[in-house]
């Protein structure tokens, strides 16, 4: 492995929050186009300017206080949340000389940032003391725990071609074939997982219309706008470990390495964005109860194909 | 000046709206989410324009102002009202009194009071609306009680109206807390007026009582049910009919897509219905299956299947519900000009919310088909004749006690049972002022 470049102390929050944020605003930039696609009401130059619009309008907006809220928890969850998203962010590599933190076990830094994103959410539910904020928190952890096992799995099987947890690694072992062709199931399981942690789309059991907003319920304002940016943050984080783990990363042709990684991440996004306009959300039980029967033995099956390939 | 940029430019956001239905307004505050300067809310925190359809005398009056008092500021309410209703402040005062903005009748324009409402807010032209209501807790209990607990002895306090949530048997063989809730009446799925009184046990309904709120009789605000309130009275081209019919069941099937979090595809059934709603140039039955293509590929279908079943014999003896279960009733069978025009009734099988879903997307793109035969011909429905509502046979065929959808429903997961009622569209009429129910 070529000599990693680090970003130094000062420089790692600026360039993790600089890609979160345009990478959240293209978020909301592809929201906004899907809808207006699959809606049929024409696409226009000012899906670029609406996620200014909307946030705007969320700055000037009061923020509500429930009554006898978790103040302090409600306050940190789209901080958490988002400093989440920032932490896997850092450990995914964007050349073969640079990624932000270039740790040795990256793939178990991500298994730590879906654990406690799980528990971000709950606290986002548990903190506004109101119903249906917390009947979605309780929903989403069952929905997030039953995510991890299949993530781990799926992660586990990108690191043994590369026989290393570091990212880098896993990356520099796609060099002559992509993890989405080697195995082809781990991408596809990814992509729900995804969802599922981030709560989007189909997997909007934490924030959906049949709890009135779920854990974003009372949310408005400042509030709001935090989450709704922590939220795009982590699936744009998601994303971007999705193309460094299944679709080679910096490897391409022409281009240097981290437009090829920002190209495949910004498609990445646009998959999972216009899935949540054209899938109907699963039933939370449904889908738990096919986690567990389907999906879980699917990410065995991962794992073991991967295992038999890298075999010497 | 940054702050007045940030105001303009909050300004020009697509307008979050929510709907609150009163009674009378049918499902006609859901077209508005063919509009892409609005966006259709699920939760009034969410909004800065609440949008008053209909009616809201008797028990809508205070639930309108809890919901408008829970709006962020800046906040607006705008009444969009049939001609001729009662005035605000009739029966008591609240959130109607003071309207940023009043729209009369079906045919106003709303979409651009609400975009203009929501300009004024922002650019400081129009005054944030005040509290409707007392700033007070609805449940006191602080200082009651021997402890200031609000009640007898450990147990017996309602702090901030909420009891301690006991353990109960749970469908699991698990004890877990019980918790009750009062929902709606201005929750997306729920029938017109009614508040679902809910024990949970986590998403669990362990027990669902659907409370109807008594309205005083209102005018009608939806052409839909006006234009089928007519037709029991005076002779009606059948072609209005059928756009009415189909313009009701694509706003039904718009609801079921916001519930499930299509909202892209809900906009698209919204704009359908509007279409259909227009009369002349009125929708194409073709756009109508494609929509029914989006839908099967949106897995809704698969996600809906075996929600809502009733056990046993259907308790729908008419209209779209009864034929979703294969029950073969229909009142335009009996009806001169619908045999004329060759009416051939469309019928599921299963009876749940996927095959009502079904069914009421066939009989939208099946009315459109009607509508425009009927059109060549001139066919005519008198009131003599049997009159098929989207509802069922009328006057009040196709009703059903709530009692019994409640029932059926204990058990089910929440967002099942609330996927269930939005399927039903339960009849109106029945659902604001059944016979005998509670107040």
């Amino acid at each position: 492995m070529s000599p990693a470049l680090h970003a130094d102390v000062w420089a790692a929050p600026l360039i993790v929050g600089t890609v979160l944020a345009v990478g959240a605003y293209l978020v909301a930039v592809l929201d906004a186009a899907a809808t207006r696609v699959v809606a049929g009401t024409g696409l226009a130059p000012d899906v670029l300017i609406e996620p200014l619009r909307r946030a705007a309008l969320l700055v000037v907006q009061q923020r509500v206080v429930t009554e006898r809220p978790d103040a302090a928890s409600w306050a940190l969850a789209p901080a958490a949340y988002a400093g989440l998203a920032a932490a896997g962010l850092a450990v995914v590599p964007w050349s073969p000389s640079f990624s932000v933190a270039d740790v040795d076990a990256g793939i178990v830094v991500w298994g730590t940032v879906e654990s406690l994103a799980v528990v971000a959410v709950f606290l986002h539910g548990w903190s506004p003391n109101s119903h249906q904020p917390l009947m979605a928190a309780y929903r989403y952890v069952a929905v997030g725990l039953s995510c991890l096992l299949v993530s781990m799995f799926v992660l586990i099987a990108v690191a043994l071609p590369a026989e290393s947890l570091a990212l880098n690694a896993i990356v520099d072992a796609q060099a002559g074939l992509w993890n989405v062709v080697r195995h082809p199931l781990g991408l596809p399981l990814f992509a729900v997982v995804a969802l599922g942690i981030t709560f989007w789309g189909p997997m909007d059991l934490a924030d959906g219309a049949d709890l009135s907003g779920g854990t974003s319920a009372e949310a408005s304002g400042s509030q709001r706008l935090a989450w709704q940016g922590a939220r795009a943050a982590m699936l744009v984080s998601f994303a971007a470990l999705g193309s460094a783990a299944f679709l080679g990363g910096w490897h391409g042709p022409v281009l240097p390495g981290p437009v090829w990684m920002a190209a495949k991440t910004a498609a990445l996004l646009a998959l999972l964005v216009a899935a949540g306009h054209l899938v109907a959300r699963v039933r939370a039980e449904r889908f738990v109860t096919w986690c567990w029967t389907v999906l879980l033995p699917l990410a065995f099956l991962d794992l073991v194909v991967a295992g038999l390939g890298a075999l010497p | 000046m940054a702050v007045s940029a940030l105001h303009r430019l909050a300004a020009a956001a697509p307008v979050p709206v929510f709907v609150a239905r009163g009674a009378g307004a049918g499902l006609l505050g859901g077209e508005l989410a063919a509009d892409r300067r609005l966006r259709l809310v699920a939760s009034p925190r969410q909004a800065t324009v609440v949008l008053a359809a209909g009616h809201f005398g008797g028990g809508l009056g205070p639930a309108l102002d809890r919901v408008h008092d829970q709006l962020p500021h800046p906040r607006a309410l705008v009444w969009w009202r049939a001609a001729g209703g009662p005035e605000p402040g009739d029966d008591r005062p609240g959130a109607l009194d003071h309207p940023a903005a009043v729209v009369h009748g079906p045919g106003g324009d709303v979409a651009p009071v609400l975009v203009d409402t929501h300009r004024r807010l922002l650019g400081g032209d129009q005054a944030t609306a005040p509290d409707a209501g007392a700033d007070e807790p609805p449940h006191p209990f602080e200082g009651r009680g021997d402890h200031g607990q609000g009640g007898e002895g450990m147990m017996g306090g309602v702090p901030f109206g909420r009891p301690m949530a006991m353990t109960g048997d749970d469908r699991d063989g698990l004890a877990l807390g019980q918790v009750s809730a009062d929902l709606g009446p201005f929750l997306v799925g729920l029938p017109a007026a009614t508040v679902a009184r809910v024990t949970f046990q986590g998403e669990v309904v362990q027990a669902l009582e659907l409370r109807p709120q008594a309205v005083p009789e209102a005018p009608v605000l939806d052409p839909v049910l006006a234009r089928f309130d007519e037709a029991r009275h005076r002779p009606v081209p059948v072609a209005e009919l059928e756009r009415a019919r189909a313009r009701h069941h694509l706003r039904a099937v718009a609801e079921c897509f916001r519930l499930a979090g299509l909202w892209a595809l809900a906009a698209r059934a919204a704009s359908l219905a509007r279409g259909a709603g227009t009369g002349v140039a009125g929708v194409d039955p073709a756009a109508v299956a494609a929509l029914g293509r989006r839908l099967r590929a949106s897995a809704l279908l698969a996600s809906w299947s075996g929600v809502g079943t009733f056990p046993g014999r259907s308790p729908f003896t008419g209209g779209a519900n009864a034929r979703a279960a294969g029950l073969a009733a229909d009142a335009r069978r009996g009806d001169p000009a619908y045999r004329a025009l060759g009416f051939a009734m469309v019928v599921q099988h299963g009876g749940d919310a996927r095959a009502r879903l079904v069914q009421r997307l066939a009989e939208a793109r099946h009315a459109l088909e009607l509508a425009s035969r009927a059109a060549d011909v001139g066919a005519v429905h008198h009131p003599d004749h049997p009159l098929e509502t989207p509802w069922g046979p009328a006057p009040d065929g196709g009703s059903v006690a709530l009692e019994v959808v409640a029932a059926a429903l204990a058990g089910a997961d929440w967002s099942d049972a609330l996927a269930t009622l939005c399927s039903l569209d339960l009849v109106p009429d029945a659902a604001v002022a059944p016979a005998g129910a509670a107040p």
